[in-house]
Protein backbone atom coordinates (compact mmCIF):
# COMPACT_ATOMS: atom_id res chain seq x y z
CA UNK A 1 0.00 0.00 0.00
CA UNK A 2 1.69 3.56 -1.21
CA UNK A 3 1.14 6.55 1.26
CA UNK A 4 0.23 9.82 -0.36
CA UNK A 5 1.58 13.08 0.85
CA UNK A 6 -0.84 15.93 1.90
CA UNK A 7 -0.50 17.61 -1.51
CA UNK A 8 -0.64 14.33 -3.28
CA UNK A 9 -4.05 13.36 -1.70
CA UNK A 10 -4.93 17.15 -1.85
CA UNK A 11 -4.48 16.96 -5.61
CA UNK A 12 -6.66 13.45 -5.87
CA UNK A 13 -9.19 14.85 -4.16
CA UNK A 14 -9.89 18.18 -6.14
CA UNK A 15 -9.28 16.48 -9.35
CA UNK A 16 -11.77 13.50 -9.16
CA UNK A 17 -14.43 16.92 -7.83
CA UNK A 18 -13.43 18.66 -10.82
CA UNK A 19 -13.94 15.25 -12.87
CA UNK A 20 -16.78 14.50 -11.65
CA UNK A 21 -18.00 18.30 -11.69
CA UNK A 22 -17.04 17.74 -15.43
CA UNK A 23 -19.28 14.82 -16.26
CA UNK A 24 -22.02 15.75 -14.99
CA UNK A 25 -21.95 19.13 -16.26
CA UNK A 26 -21.48 17.08 -20.24
CA UNK A 27 -23.97 14.31 -19.06
CA UNK A 28 -27.17 16.98 -18.42
CA UNK A 29 -26.31 19.38 -20.97
CA UNK A 30 -29.43 21.28 -22.14
CA UNK A 31 -30.64 21.02 -25.86
CA UNK A 32 -29.79 24.46 -27.65
CA UNK A 33 -32.13 27.05 -27.66
CA UNK A 34 -31.06 28.61 -31.22
CA UNK A 35 -31.68 26.30 -34.20
CA UNK A 36 -28.23 26.90 -35.75
CA UNK A 37 -28.00 23.77 -38.62
CA UNK A 38 -31.53 25.80 -40.20
CA UNK A 39 -29.73 29.13 -40.10
CA UNK A 40 -26.87 27.70 -41.74
CA UNK A 41 -28.74 25.97 -44.15
CA UNK A 42 -31.33 29.22 -44.45
CA UNK A 43 -28.54 31.41 -45.69
CA UNK A 44 -26.19 28.80 -47.83
CA UNK A 45 -27.40 30.17 -51.27
CA UNK A 46 -26.36 33.82 -50.77
CA UNK A 47 -23.02 33.22 -48.74
CA UNK A 48 -20.45 32.74 -51.99
CA UNK A 49 -19.89 28.96 -51.14
CA UNK A 50 -21.77 25.70 -51.55
CA UNK A 51 -20.34 23.86 -48.76
CA UNK A 52 -21.64 24.78 -45.11
CA UNK A 53 -18.22 24.23 -43.22
CA UNK A 54 -16.36 26.88 -45.57
CA UNK A 55 -19.41 29.70 -45.42
CA UNK A 56 -19.44 28.69 -41.87
CA UNK A 57 -15.51 29.65 -41.67
CA UNK A 58 -14.79 32.47 -44.31
CA UNK A 59 -18.25 34.44 -43.99
CA UNK A 60 -20.57 33.50 -41.11
CA UNK A 61 -17.47 33.26 -38.75
CA UNK A 62 -15.27 35.05 -40.97
CA UNK A 63 -13.71 37.03 -37.52
CA UNK A 64 -12.59 34.00 -36.18
CA UNK A 65 -10.76 33.14 -38.94
CA UNK A 66 -9.19 36.56 -39.48
CA UNK A 67 -8.19 36.11 -35.51
CA UNK A 68 -6.74 32.80 -36.01
CA UNK A 69 -4.66 33.92 -39.05
CA UNK A 70 -3.50 37.05 -36.48
CA UNK A 71 -2.78 33.69 -34.05
CA UNK A 72 -0.59 32.04 -36.02
CA UNK A 73 1.58 34.98 -36.82
CA UNK A 74 1.85 36.09 -33.20
CA UNK A 75 2.95 32.67 -32.70
CA UNK A 76 5.78 32.67 -35.13
CA UNK A 77 6.66 35.80 -34.07
CA UNK A 78 7.06 34.33 -30.74
CA UNK A 79 9.21 31.70 -32.00
CA UNK A 80 11.43 34.05 -33.44
CA UNK A 81 11.76 35.67 -30.07
CA UNK A 82 12.61 32.89 -27.68
CA UNK A 83 15.78 32.04 -30.98
CA UNK A 84 16.70 35.81 -30.87
CA UNK A 85 17.59 35.31 -27.51
CA UNK A 86 19.59 32.23 -28.21
CA UNK A 87 23.53 32.56 -29.12
CA UNK A 88 24.12 30.49 -31.67
CA UNK A 89 21.33 29.22 -34.67
CA UNK A 90 20.79 25.22 -34.40
CA UNK A 91 23.20 23.29 -36.55
CA UNK A 92 20.74 20.50 -37.50
CA UNK A 93 21.91 18.02 -39.85
CA UNK A 94 19.13 15.41 -40.01
CA UNK A 95 20.30 12.05 -40.04
CA UNK A 96 20.82 9.82 -43.11
CA UNK A 97 17.89 7.47 -42.77
CA UNK A 98 16.05 10.54 -43.64
CA UNK A 99 17.48 11.09 -46.81
CA UNK A 100 16.78 7.89 -48.14
CA UNK A 101 12.80 8.90 -46.99
CA UNK A 102 12.86 12.31 -47.68
CA UNK A 103 14.28 12.65 -51.55
CA UNK A 104 10.50 10.89 -52.75
CA UNK A 105 8.86 13.84 -51.64
CA UNK A 106 11.13 16.05 -53.71
CA UNK A 107 9.82 14.04 -56.46
CA UNK A 108 6.17 14.35 -55.69
CA UNK A 109 6.30 18.40 -55.79
CA UNK A 110 4.50 18.58 -58.55
CA UNK A 111 1.69 16.12 -56.82
CA UNK A 112 1.82 18.31 -53.98
CA UNK A 113 1.54 21.47 -55.87
CA UNK A 114 -1.56 19.60 -57.49
CA UNK A 115 -2.93 18.44 -54.33
CA UNK A 116 -2.92 21.64 -52.52
CA UNK A 117 -4.25 23.30 -55.30
CA UNK A 118 -7.17 21.14 -55.88
CA UNK A 119 -7.93 20.95 -52.29
CA UNK A 120 -7.98 25.20 -52.03
CA UNK A 121 -10.85 25.11 -55.19
CA UNK A 122 -13.02 22.35 -54.10
CA UNK A 123 -13.31 24.13 -50.76
CA UNK A 124 -16.20 25.18 -52.42
CA UNK A 125 -18.38 22.11 -52.92
CA UNK A 126 -16.56 19.55 -50.61
CA UNK A 127 -14.09 19.57 -47.32
CA UNK A 128 -11.35 21.73 -48.22
CA UNK A 129 -10.01 25.21 -48.22
CA UNK A 130 -7.65 27.60 -47.32
CA UNK A 131 -5.88 25.83 -44.21
CA UNK A 132 -6.03 21.93 -45.57
CA UNK A 133 -4.71 23.57 -48.78
CA UNK A 134 -2.07 24.98 -46.57
CA UNK A 135 -1.03 22.21 -44.38
CA UNK A 136 -0.42 20.11 -48.24
CA UNK A 137 2.04 22.91 -49.70
CA UNK A 138 3.81 22.65 -46.74
CA UNK A 139 5.18 19.08 -46.75
CA UNK A 140 7.60 21.01 -49.78
CA UNK A 141 9.23 23.01 -47.28
CA UNK A 142 9.05 20.30 -44.94
CA UNK A 143 10.69 17.85 -47.36
CA UNK A 144 13.65 20.28 -48.07
CA UNK A 145 14.08 20.60 -44.66
CA UNK A 146 14.56 17.11 -44.01
CA UNK A 147 17.02 17.13 -47.03
CA UNK A 148 18.88 19.80 -45.66
CA UNK A 149 18.03 22.23 -48.90
CA UNK A 150 16.52 24.50 -46.65
CA UNK A 151 18.97 25.90 -43.82
CA UNK A 152 17.83 27.96 -40.78
CA UNK A 153 19.47 31.25 -41.34
CA UNK A 154 20.08 34.27 -38.99
CA UNK A 155 18.03 36.77 -40.81
CA UNK A 156 14.54 36.39 -42.57
CA UNK A 157 14.37 38.39 -45.81
CA UNK A 158 12.31 40.89 -46.38
CA UNK A 159 10.26 38.89 -49.29
CA UNK A 160 9.83 36.13 -46.95
CA UNK A 161 8.42 38.49 -44.20
CA UNK A 162 6.30 40.18 -46.86
CA UNK A 163 4.58 36.38 -48.01
CA UNK A 164 4.20 36.13 -44.68
CA UNK A 165 2.54 38.05 -43.73
CA UNK A 166 0.44 38.75 -46.97
CA UNK A 167 -2.41 36.24 -46.07
CA UNK A 168 -3.11 38.38 -42.69
CA UNK A 169 -3.21 41.62 -44.48
CA UNK A 170 -5.04 40.46 -47.67
CA UNK A 171 -7.51 39.57 -45.11
CA UNK A 172 -7.65 42.57 -43.12
CA UNK A 173 -7.80 44.04 -46.29
CA UNK A 174 -10.92 42.30 -47.84
CA UNK A 175 -12.43 42.84 -44.22
CA UNK A 176 -12.16 46.71 -44.27
CA UNK A 177 -12.70 46.97 -47.82
CA UNK A 178 -16.60 44.82 -47.33
CA UNK A 179 -17.75 47.17 -44.18
CA UNK A 180 -16.18 44.20 -41.87
CA UNK A 181 -16.96 41.08 -43.91
CA UNK A 182 -20.21 41.56 -45.09
CA UNK A 183 -19.91 40.25 -48.46
CA UNK A 184 -22.35 41.68 -51.07
CA UNK A 185 -23.89 38.41 -52.56
CA UNK A 186 -23.14 38.35 -56.25
CA UNK A 187 -19.06 38.86 -55.17
CA UNK A 188 -19.24 36.66 -51.89
CA UNK A 189 -17.44 34.12 -53.72
CA UNK A 190 -14.65 35.80 -55.02
CA UNK A 191 -14.03 37.84 -51.82
CA UNK A 192 -13.36 34.49 -50.21
CA UNK A 193 -11.47 32.84 -53.12
CA UNK A 194 -9.14 36.21 -52.56
CA UNK A 195 -8.61 35.66 -48.96
CA UNK A 196 -8.48 31.44 -49.16
CA UNK A 197 -5.34 32.05 -51.84
CA UNK A 198 -3.61 34.30 -49.29
CA UNK A 199 -4.37 32.41 -46.53
CA UNK A 200 -2.83 29.07 -48.08
CA UNK A 201 0.71 30.87 -49.12
CA UNK A 202 1.28 32.13 -45.85
CA UNK A 203 -0.13 29.41 -43.88
CA UNK A 204 2.27 26.63 -45.97
CA UNK A 205 4.88 29.37 -45.59
CA UNK A 206 4.42 30.01 -41.67
CA UNK A 207 4.04 25.92 -40.98
CA UNK A 208 7.50 25.82 -42.71
CA UNK A 209 8.89 28.06 -40.43
CA UNK A 210 7.56 26.94 -37.42
CA UNK A 211 9.21 23.70 -38.20
CA UNK A 212 12.51 25.60 -39.08
CA UNK A 213 11.84 27.09 -35.60
CA UNK A 214 15.00 29.99 -36.48
CA UNK A 215 14.85 34.10 -37.27
CA UNK A 216 15.00 33.15 -41.03
CA UNK A 217 15.54 30.14 -43.90
CA UNK A 218 17.47 30.35 -46.84
CA UNK A 219 17.96 27.57 -49.51
CA UNK A 220 21.20 25.97 -49.87
CA UNK A 221 21.48 23.23 -52.71
CA UNK A 222 19.54 23.40 -55.90
CA UNK A 223 16.58 21.37 -56.04
CA UNK B 1 -27.02 5.75 -22.68
CA UNK B 2 -27.05 7.49 -26.28
CA UNK B 3 -24.62 7.61 -28.76
CA UNK B 4 -24.06 11.59 -27.87
CA UNK B 5 -24.07 10.61 -24.31
CA UNK B 6 -21.08 7.91 -24.73
CA UNK B 7 -18.68 9.78 -26.79
CA UNK B 8 -19.53 12.48 -24.68
CA UNK B 9 -18.37 10.84 -21.87
CA UNK B 10 -15.35 9.48 -24.01
CA UNK B 11 -14.38 12.97 -24.91
CA UNK B 12 -14.43 14.36 -21.19
CA UNK B 13 -12.14 11.01 -20.28
CA UNK B 14 -9.56 12.18 -23.26
CA UNK B 15 -9.62 15.78 -21.53
CA UNK B 16 -9.32 14.63 -17.56
CA UNK B 17 -6.32 12.21 -18.67
CA UNK B 18 -4.43 14.76 -20.25
CA UNK B 19 -4.72 16.96 -17.22
CA UNK B 20 -3.99 14.59 -14.96
CA UNK B 21 -0.93 14.14 -17.55
CA UNK B 22 -0.11 17.95 -17.78
CA UNK B 23 -0.07 18.20 -13.56
CA UNK B 24 1.30 15.14 -12.78
CA UNK B 25 4.56 14.75 -14.86
CA UNK B 26 7.71 17.25 -14.71
CA UNK B 27 8.96 16.15 -18.09
CA UNK B 28 8.23 19.01 -20.97
CA UNK B 29 7.41 17.14 -23.69
CA UNK B 30 4.75 15.10 -21.38
CA UNK B 31 3.37 18.08 -20.78
CA UNK B 32 2.90 18.99 -24.16
CA UNK B 33 1.47 15.47 -25.34
CA UNK B 34 -0.78 15.41 -22.62
CA UNK B 35 -1.93 19.38 -23.99
CA UNK B 36 -2.43 18.01 -27.49
CA UNK B 37 -4.73 14.93 -25.72
CA UNK B 38 -6.87 17.70 -23.72
CA UNK B 39 -7.47 19.57 -27.22
CA UNK B 40 -8.36 15.94 -29.02
CA UNK B 41 -10.83 15.76 -26.39
CA UNK B 42 -12.42 18.94 -27.00
CA UNK B 43 -12.28 18.62 -30.47
CA UNK B 44 -14.36 15.34 -29.93
CA UNK B 45 -16.77 16.83 -27.44
CA UNK B 46 -17.56 19.75 -30.44
CA UNK B 47 -17.96 17.36 -32.50
CA UNK B 48 -20.26 14.63 -30.66
CA UNK B 49 -22.55 17.77 -29.80
CA UNK B 50 -22.51 18.42 -33.33
CA UNK B 51 -23.81 15.73 -34.02
CA UNK B 52 -26.73 14.89 -31.21
CA UNK B 53 -29.35 15.52 -34.32
CA UNK B 54 -28.21 13.06 -36.69
CA UNK B 55 -30.42 14.96 -39.59
CA UNK B 56 -29.48 18.03 -38.58
CA UNK B 57 -25.42 18.64 -38.65
CA UNK B 58 -24.43 21.51 -36.71
CA UNK B 59 -21.07 23.23 -38.77
CA UNK B 60 -20.61 26.02 -36.95
CA UNK B 61 -19.10 23.62 -34.31
CA UNK B 62 -17.35 21.65 -37.52
CA UNK B 63 -15.63 24.78 -37.94
CA UNK B 64 -14.47 25.40 -34.64
CA UNK B 65 -12.76 22.56 -34.53
CA UNK B 66 -10.75 23.45 -37.60
CA UNK B 67 -9.81 26.65 -35.98
CA UNK B 68 -9.17 24.74 -33.07
CA UNK B 69 -6.85 22.21 -34.77
CA UNK B 70 -4.39 24.93 -36.14
CA UNK B 71 -4.48 26.81 -32.72
CA UNK B 72 -3.19 22.89 -31.24
CA UNK B 73 -0.34 22.89 -34.00
CA UNK B 74 0.51 26.86 -32.98
CA UNK B 75 0.73 25.82 -29.73
CA UNK B 76 2.83 23.22 -30.47
CA UNK B 77 5.31 24.73 -32.39
CA UNK B 78 5.67 27.81 -29.48
CA UNK B 79 5.82 25.10 -26.29
CA UNK B 80 8.32 23.06 -28.45
CA UNK B 81 10.44 26.12 -29.05
CA UNK B 82 10.41 26.76 -25.39
CA UNK B 83 11.68 23.23 -24.52
CA UNK B 84 14.23 23.57 -26.57
CA UNK B 85 15.03 26.68 -24.93
CA UNK B 86 14.59 25.33 -21.59
CA UNK B 87 17.02 22.32 -22.94
CA UNK B 88 19.58 25.08 -24.09
CA UNK B 89 19.45 26.63 -20.67
CA UNK B 90 20.02 23.86 -18.15
CA UNK B 91 20.76 21.03 -20.59
CA UNK B 92 17.66 18.67 -19.17
CA UNK B 93 14.41 18.34 -20.39
CA UNK B 94 12.59 18.40 -16.88
CA UNK B 95 11.36 21.30 -15.46
CA UNK B 96 12.98 22.47 -12.33
CA UNK B 97 11.71 20.37 -9.16
CA UNK B 98 10.80 21.63 -5.56
CA UNK B 99 11.81 20.02 -2.51
CA UNK B 100 8.26 18.59 -2.25
CA UNK B 101 6.42 17.69 -5.80
CA UNK B 102 3.13 16.55 -6.62
CA UNK B 103 3.84 13.24 -7.77
CA UNK B 104 6.93 11.63 -8.30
Amino acid sequence: MLTLSFKQTLFILLFSIYGLALIIAVVTLPEPVINLPRLVDSQLATSGVNHPVTAVLFNYRGYDTLLETAILLLTLLSVWAVHYTATALPKNRFAAEFLSVARPIRALLPVILLTAGYLLWIGNTAPGGAFQAGAVLSWIGIGLRLTDNLQPSAHATVGLRVLLGAGLTLFIGVALSNSLLEYPPHSASLWIFIIESGLTLSFSLTLVMLFVAAPGMTLTKSL
Amino acid sequence: MTHATFFALISMGLFLLGLYALISYPQVLRKILALNIMGSGVFLFLVTMAARNPQALDHVSHAMVLIGIVMTVSLTALALALARRIHRITGKTCLPEEDSEVMS
